[in-house]
């Protein structure tokens, strides 16, 4: 399935009262999230909000108490795992990257929902490879261990091994951490590039407030495991809603259309 | 820039070792036999080619009979080891995993003690009691593993299984040293199993562990691939479209399949399943969809060149093959490790 047999105007993935207790915690209360097809959608909150968790629902990693996920119209719980891997790539916040794997074996492994039974990988998936390292600007790296990158070009790796898969969505969790700032912005914009190249939905939770207002459509802000606002990034990114959410003093200031989101010190 | 994968040279040098293994491991004993008429002969029980070696009957009978049934047994035994421990580093993502690392080892001793002590281990009439009592007690031991590990009911994670193996062996380990401190005047053959050989080997051997062996070692280089998905993790695995839990099962049945009928008849051959695929990985990378195949065939050719030094070097005493094994294997392995990228993790 490639992105432009999805129909635009649709949902590409739709959570309906998404419901998780991890162990004794009660993770997600009822969530309700609409990534709209093509958009960019973030997921912001406070650290232990549920974020990761309600990302991990939809990537079929973690089964909810109750509530339902579609994704492109169908109901995730009848799609199989190549099925959902077929529909949607994950980056995950920490790669488990294994040791001493090549860049090329690495990014190969992307194409794994589209092999056959004995995972055996053909030209075309070379091509897809190439053309994917390509796309973050790390042709010439096929060659070099995975391990022994450094932290922004590891992170490009781990991006082209999720356009590998060739989804038509793409779940970012923290995509930015450990990074520095020249790094974010590059990871973020090579994303938001095959976003709009290919037609990509982007569904990200994201920590830095600031980035997830440029990059975004819309986000949704998870707090105790509950949405406490959604929408455009400046209805959402409202300073007093966002310091009862976070238990800051924060302020949002718009600097010639761009929000920026600064915490402010406590005067006693 | 190529994709790991099996490169012909590779497959070419593996095949070539084990070849010269097994025209060496014929040759040498007792008696020398000169290599042309080692394969002269090997070649005239081709069905349809008939040739003659100029070997003397008694002497055709030592290369058919005897030598080779043990040479190809070596070359499955090591092979089958081999495999399984690579096919558990994999699984495990743990590169201590060993084929015994189940209970394995301790099962097929309390299986092989009690058949030792029961003498029924003297080959009464032609049934050798042993390898069935071995591999029953093995699988006995894995089948309690997964149990107690929750694999069964689909709970248990990689640790718990590796911990429930601990325990299962401790408690298998427990009893066969209480038969055997019952029956003391057993023990020399209960040690003797224990340390492995693969003296006495027949065809009959070979005939009963070859369905093993392709089954086993079927599934596991036909999974190989999956284990290098699974290498980034089961969550990764799953969003990459893989069952890591029905892989790891799959895995896992085969691998310990392989161990256990591997040890029914060789005994406890040690150090093959965790040296072999190291050197291996050490030599060509970590790719699953490379080392595997490899480890089969150079863990075969491994276990021959073994059981050759076990026979001669005492001769006409024979060291029990673990001992070699470990003594020849453990500094060539260190040397190794030290010459090549060591630290590079595995």
């Amino acid at each position: 399935m490639t992105a432009a047999e999805v129909s635009v105007g649709t949902a590409a993935v739709e959570a309906t009262g998404v419901e998780v207790r991890l162990g004794t915690h009660q993770a997600l209360r009822g969530v309700d999230v609409s990534v709209p097809t093509g958009s960019w959608t973030s997921i912001i909150g406070p650290n232990g909000a549920g974020k990761t968790t309600l990302l991990r629902v939809i990537a079929g990693l973690q089964r909810q108490e109750a509530g339902h996920v579609r994704i492109l119209d169908e109901d995730a719980a009848g799609i199989g795992v190549r099925g959902r891997a077929q529909r949607m790539a994950l980056m995950p916040q920490t790669p488990n990257i294994p040791p001493r794997m090549r860049v090329i074996d690495y990014v190969l492994l992307g194409r794994t929902p589209h092999l056959g039974a004995g995972l055996k990988t053909g030209p075309r998936d070379l091509e897809v490879v190439e053309r994917t390292l390509a796309a973050v600007d790390l042709e010439s790296f096929a060659g070099r261990r995975v391990d022994q990158l450094s932290g922004g070009e590891r992170q490009r790796v781990v991006i082209a091994r999720a356009l590998a898969q060739e989804a038509p969505i793409l779940l970012l969790d923290e995509p930015t951490t450990a990074l520095d700032v020249g790094h974010q912005q590059d990871v973020l914009e090579t994303v938001d590039r095959v976003r709009s190249e290919l037609g990509v939905t982007v569904l990200a939770t994201m920590h830095d407030l600031g980035l997830a207002a440029q990059y975004s459509d819309t986000m949704t802000l998870l707090v105790d495991g509950a949405v406490v606002s959604r929408g455009a990034p400046r209805a959402v990114l409202d300073p007093k809603t966002l310091s009862a959410a976070y238990g800051a003093d924060l302020d949002v200031t718009d600097d010639d259309g761009q929000l920026i989101v600064v915490p402010r010190r406590r005067r006693h | 820039m190529d994709p790991a994968r099996l490169r012909s040279s590779w497959v070419l040098a593996a095949l070539g070792l084990t070849f010269v293994a097994t025209v060496v491991g014929v040759m040498v004993g007792a008696v020398t036999i000169r290599p042309d008429r080692v394969l002269l002969e090997l070649i005239d029980h081709v069905p349809g080619v008939d040739v003659d070696s100029g070997l003397s009957a008694s002497r055709q009978a030592i290369v058919w009979d005897i030598r080779f049934p043990r040479v190809v047994l070596g070359l499955m035994v090591g092979g089958m080891l081999a495999a399984s421990g690579a096919a558990y580093q994999g699984v495990f993502r743990n590169p201590l995993a060993d084929p015994y690392l189940l209970g394995i080892a301790a099962g097929a001793g309390l299986g092989a003690t009690l058949s030792i002590v029961w003498g029924a281990g003297d080959g009464v009439g032609y049934f050798d009691p042993i390898p069935v009592l071995a591999f029953a007690g093995a699988t006995a031991a894995v089948g309690l593993t997964l149990l107690v590990g929750g694999a069964v009911s689909g709970r248990g994670t990689p640790s718990t299984l590796l911990l429930a193996g601990v325990a299962v062996a401790a408690f298998f380990t427990a009893l066969q040293t209480y038969v055997q401190s019952r029956e003391v005047e057993r023990l020399r053959e209960v040690y003797s199993w224990i340390l492995g050989r693969l003296s006495g080997a027949n065809w009959d051997d070979v005939q009963l562990l070859a369905p093993y062996l392709l089954v086993s070692v079927g599934v596991i280089i036909w999974s190989r691939r999956a284990l290098d998905v699974l290498a980034v993790g089961e969550d990764e695995a799953r969003t990459l479209g893989i069952d890591p839990e029905r892989v790891r099962w799959i895995v896992i049945l085969a691998a310990s399949l392989a161990a256990a009928s591997a040890v029914a008849v060789s005994g406890l051959i040690g150090f093959v399943g965790i040296i072999v695929p190291h050197f291996v990985r050490l030599l060509v990378g970590p790719s699953n969809r490379v080392l595997i195949p490899l480890s089969f065939v150079l863990g075969g050719a491994f276990l021959v060149l073994a059981d050759l030094v076990a026979r001669t070097i005492q001769s006409p005493a024979e060291l029990p093959i673990g001992v070699v094994t470990a003594f020849f294997g453990a500094p060539f392995f260190l040397l190794v490790l030290r010459t090549r990228d060591a630290g590079a993790g595995v």
